[in-house]
């Protein structure tokens, strides 16, 4: 199989900086301890997309390294592991570490791998401690529910309190999965304590598990053309995603298949209609088929909340599954309100089942449902400058600027022309010359304003830098920015970004020397308080120039 | 696509599965009406695939499939294994499961294609 995959590089590398650069923010807003949890999924969904791009395009040491932070990032994700500083630290430096690799592989420059795999080394080093401290805490039965296992007495309570109504069709939702992975342990020939371990029962129990009541449904067309797999699309990989997102019920269509003689291997026979339930948003969605546009016809639509079974679902459910799949269609074919109870329920249902199992799951169960709780809150913190924009490459604007600036010029010679005519139409003509060069004008600033930015764009550079200089000097810094969203034109932003960022860290230098010197304190309440500005003001520009 | 193999052996390595079979995209009869499926099953190894299963397609006893080997595989790798099924279904020729592969029940599970696989309820 040939496919130039070298086209869609530059594509890879952009937006994998970008990627980047969001995480680099959302490690830098996260709290230690107390994790907003939707930070940190879009820090994993950074770490798990480059990962798929790099696989994809054969990048394979950027494809292992962050799949290293991937693994990392899942154990915070489902809280088996807690935030840090030392963990936060960690993973901005394996920001550092992706972006000189995906630097040096665009470059196609060698980049020093020790340090990759230094780095990589203490990623797995967390890991493994974490696992290792698991293992010691816990009994061999708990082993493979650790994670959730550990918090869970304390948070029991707290789950069905803090339930809202409606949530309850969440809660259940996730519950179940974590009773059926805890009843599955004893059975399974090599406990894992990572929860997400592809253990057979995990997935199975998931297209069975109760419908939501109240929780919106998606239903997805989705039906590749027959060259998505040479394109490098793999739909396993996209109903993955969808399965993390909520609850997912497949229907494939195998209408299409031919006969196994005339079946070619590399095409794409299947479609499939989805069924997603879950607070998801449709962007969410459509992300996950990002990579497959154009290869694909895809159908997104939302379906009226209506009180749905079982999903029909695929029949070879695990049968370790089978009892909390049970447990689970009980609790759904209760009326709706009263969440409380069915957070309740949920959780002691499986005590009917043989004591070995009875409590574990229970624990489990109800842990689970805080972070599930805990995950469908508002999205508050979205992903800055991705709403109604397009990406255009440079060159282009310069283009339409020289054209626009030819287009000036050519104006202002017939304004001259124009203002030495006479005669009858003379008048007119200079209507029509006035009215071009207004709108002239209009599109030549218009085509400017394209050129500019916000200055965020360098500032965004000011809280890592701090960050790290906070740390080295050992200083407590505050770091408040203002007037962010200044636009400049893009050409002076990134001449002006290195200047600034050489003033800030000579702001903190110098104010480290006078730390150490008390008679040349500054005004705060301490020397350590005294603010610094840095003295950039900004005037409007002028118009019309 | 040879790359790609590479860090999916690593991969699979660090997860903690048992890594004993080799990576390689070969597969061998392992006499009659037997066939032992690769541990790569994806779209570049499918072409593989299919003309290993293609000898057996007409095969007039019960065909046995072994895919304990079976670490991972993608949609292109089951497609070739569900079209191989329902064929031979569909002229009244069985097929059997040998041995358990939790990539391929997985996968299996999340493209819907389960119920048309029937593999046995302990993959």
């Amino acid at each position: 199989m040939t496919i130039d995959l070298t086209q869609f590089h530059d594509a890879f590398f952009e937006e994998s900086f970008e990627a980047l650069d969001s995480m680099e923010a959302a490690l830098l807003k996260l709290d230690i301890g107390a994790p907003e949890p939707e930070l940190i999924n879009t820090i994993f969904r950074v770490a798990h997309s480059i990962k798929g791009g790099s696989a994809t395009f054969g990048f394979s040491d950027i494809a292992s390294f962050t799949h290293s932070c991937e693994t990392l990032l899942d154990e915070l994700r489902s809280g088996g592991m807690q935030v840090s500083l030392e963990i936060s630290d960690l993973l901005l430096k394996t920001v550092d570490v992706m972006r000189a690799m995906l630097r040096s592989t665009q470059s196609k420059q060698p980049l020093d791998m020790q340090k990759v795999s230094d780095i990589q080394f203490d990623v797995e080093m967390m890991i493994a401690q974490k696992n290792a401290a698991a293992k010691a805490a816990l009994a061999p039965v708990k082993s493979a529910v650790a994670a959730p296992a550990t918090n869970a007495q304390p948070s029991a309570t707290a789950a069905t309190a803090q339930t809202p109504a409606g949530g309850a069709a969440h809660t259940l939702a996730s519950a179940t999965p974590a009773a059926a992975a805890a009843t599955s342990a004893p059975a399974s020939p090599a406990p894992s304590a990572i929860p997400a371990a592809p253990a057979g029962g995990s997935f199975a129990d998931r297209s069975v598990a109760g419908r939501s009541v109240a929780a919106p449904r998606w239903e997805i067309s989705f039906r590749p053309y027959r060259e998505l797999f040479a394109r490098g699309n793999d739909p396993l990989r996209m109903m993955r995603e969808l399965a993390e997102l909520g609850e997912l019920t497949v229907n494939v269509d195998t209408s299409a298949l031919p006969s196994f003689a005339e079946l070619d291997s590399q095409s794409c026979y299947l479609a499939w209609k989805l069924e997603l339930a879950g607070d998801v948003a449709e962007d969410a969605i459509q992300q996950v088929f990002d990579w497959a546009e154009g290869d694909c016809d895809l159908r997104i639509g939302r379906i009226a909340a209506a009180p749905s079974l079982l999903a029909a679902a695929g029949s070879a459910a695990p049968a370790a599954a089978d009892f909390s799949a049970e447990s689970a269609k009980v609790v759904t074919e209760a009326p709706a309100p009263a969440p409380a109870v069915e957070v309740v329920a949920a959780a002691e249902e499986p005590k009917h089942e043989p004591a070995a199992a009875a409590t574990a799951p229970a624990t489990a169960a109800a842990a689970h449902t805080l972070t599930a709780v805990k995950d469908t809150k508002p999205d508050a913190i979205s992903a800055v400058g991705d709403s109604g924009s397009i990406r255009v490459s440079v060159e282009k604007i310069d283009e339409l600027m020289n054209t626009v600036g030819e287009l000036v010029i050519t104006q202002a010679m017939l304004s001259q022309l124009g203002a030495a005519l006479e005669g009858a139409n003379a008048e007119k003509l200079r209507a029509g010359l006035a009215q071009l060069e207004r709108n002239t004008r209009e599109l030549q600033e218009s085509v400017m304003r394209v050129r500019m930015l916000p200055i965020s764009f360098v500032f965004s550079r000011f809280p890592r830098m701090v960050r790290d200089i906070a740390q080295r000097l050992g200083k407590h810094i505050d770091l408040k920015l203002t007037g962010e969203q200044t636009e400049l034109d893009k050409t002076v932003l990134e001449k002006i970004g290195d200047p600034l960022v050489h003033l800030v860290r000579k702001q903190y230098r110098s104010r480290d020397r006078d730390a150490r010197r008390p008679h040349r304190r500054g005004q705060g309440c301490c020397r350590n308080c005294a603010p610094r500005r840095l003295p950039s003001r900004r005037q409007h520009r002028r118009r019309g120039q | 696509m040879n790359k790609r193999k590479q860090g999916a052996a690593t991969r699979t390595t660090r997860r903690g599965h048992a890594a004993k079979t080799p990576d390689a995209a070969t597969e061998h009869n392992s006499g009659s009406g037997a066939f032992a499926v690769a541990a790569e099953c994806t779209v570049a190894d499918a072409s593989a695939l299919k003309s290993g299963l293609a000898k057996l397609l007409e095969d007039s006893g019960v065909v046995t499939l072994d895919i304990s080997a079976v670490q991972r595989i993608d949609t292109a790798g089951l497609q070739v294994i569900a079209t191989f099924i329902r064929e031979r279904e569909s002229h009244g020729r069985q097929v059997e499961w040998r041995g358990t592969a939790p990539a391929l029940a997985a996968a299996a599970k999340l493209l819907g294609l389960s119920s048309l696989l029937k593999l046995p309820s302990a993959a």
